[in-house]
Formats: C-alpha cells, structure tokens, sequence
C-alpha cells in the first residue's frame, strides 16, 4: 500500500475527533471512489468514441421509444 | 444539484456517441451538477433497446450495456404518479405534439428544465428546453 499525506483544516480535524470519524479512511475511500467515477467516464469515452451510429439512428431509435412511452401512458393511465 | 428532465432523444445520442450529448453526461459526472430525470418508463424502455444500440454503433453487447448503465447511473427515474397531476397541463401546451406530454408534465411537477434537441419542443415551450448546444457551453463554463 502506498502512503500519502493530506492536510486538512485543523477545524475538519477538530470534527472529526468530535465524530469519531477516521479522516484516513474517509480520504481513502473518497479517493477511490473519485477515481472509479473517472475511469467509469474513460470507459464511456472509449465506448462511444467507436461508435458507427448516425444523426438517422439516433431519430429512428427516439421516434420508437418516444411512440412506446406514449402509448403505454395512455393505455396504462386512460389519457 | 439541479433537476434536469432528459428525453430519449439525448439519451440515445449520448449512448450511440452522436453529438454533443455524450460530453454533456460526461461533464456532469465530473461536475455533478445536475441530476437527470426521467418518466421511469424510460428505465424498461431503454433495456429493450440494448442489442439495438449495440447492432447501429458496433459495440460489443456488453459495452452497449456499459454505455447505458453510465447514463443511468446520473438519473433518478420518476414514477408517473408524481407528476399526473401536471398531465392536462402538459397536454394543452403541447396538443399535437401530444409523445412530448410525459416530460412536459414531470418538468412542470418538478419546476425544471427539460435537456432536449427536438425543435419543435423548442419552438412550443422555449423557455422550458436546454438544447445540447446550451447546455454544454454552461457546463464547460462552469
């Protein structure tokens, strides 16, 4: 494991004595989960950037779902 | 953070990579400025349309999968319980363009925006629609 050192306002340290709240832990599990979101993003990027969709599919796809969401609220809901 | 009704319209083209839309999803997971919302039939309808998005853009089935659960993971789906009491209202501003109602009514339920590029939503209810364009150029000047 590697080890990082994090200041932080001695009033942020002063809560979380009070708190009972290990700010070590706290800063590491707020780090890894910072950088999951930002690998989670570099993933989608990579996906997308693949893509051989067009302006056309995007219309085809919405127009389906947008007919399926309407017809299901007025059967569902008698609009 | 700020409640923002999404259509399939910008859904589709953040996940099939066309347009601004999938920068606009990737800045707001950075930024978190946003929490997206839908009528939560979009929920069941987009998983229907998994092996299609994976059929027009050539992903794998799984990073059709992957692509979707991003955008999901940034929305909170609304039951149409919590906004049919707007429905009559969406439905006279709207009239024909009647496929709109449900996003029209969960904006108005919720006193938001709606993320939107369909032009005529634009053009019947202006101030209630962010197009991609508008929403983008506000994100990256955050």
């Amino acid at each position: 494991m590697e080890k990082i050192i994090v200041e932080v306002p001695e009033e942020l340290a002063r809560k979380a004595r009070m708190m009972r709240i290990e700010l070590s832990l706290l800063a590491a599990k707020a780090l890894k989960d910072r950088i999951d979101e930002l690998e989670e993003i570099a993933e989608f990027e990579r996906i997308v950037s693949k893509s051989k969709a067009t302006e056309k599919d995007v219309e085809e796809l919405t127009e389906k779902a947008n007919t399926a969401m309407w017809e299901y609220h007025k059967k569902k809901y008698k609009l | 953070m700020m409640f923002l009704v999404v259509d399939f319209n910008v859904i589709f083209s953040a996940v099939l990579g066309v347009g601004n839309s999938s920068n606009i999803f990737k800045l707001n997971s950075k930024k978190k400025k946003y929490i997206f919302i839908a009528p939560q039939f979009l929920y069941i309808e987009l998983g229907k349309h998994t092996s299609e998005i994976a059929r027009r853009t050539s992903y794998t089935l799984d990073e059709a999968k992957k692509a979707l659960i991003f955008i999901e993971k940034q929305m909170r789906f609304i039951p149409f319980e919590n906004y049919s009491d707007k429905i009559n209202e969406a439905k006279d501003i709207l009239r024909r363009h009647e496929k709109d109602v449900p996003y029209l009514a969960l904006a108005l339920a919720f006193n938001c925006k709606i993320f939107s590029g369909d032009k005529v939503l634009k053009s019947l209810c202006p101030d209630r629609i962010k197009n991609p364009n508008e929403l983008l150029a506000e994100l990256e000047n955050e």
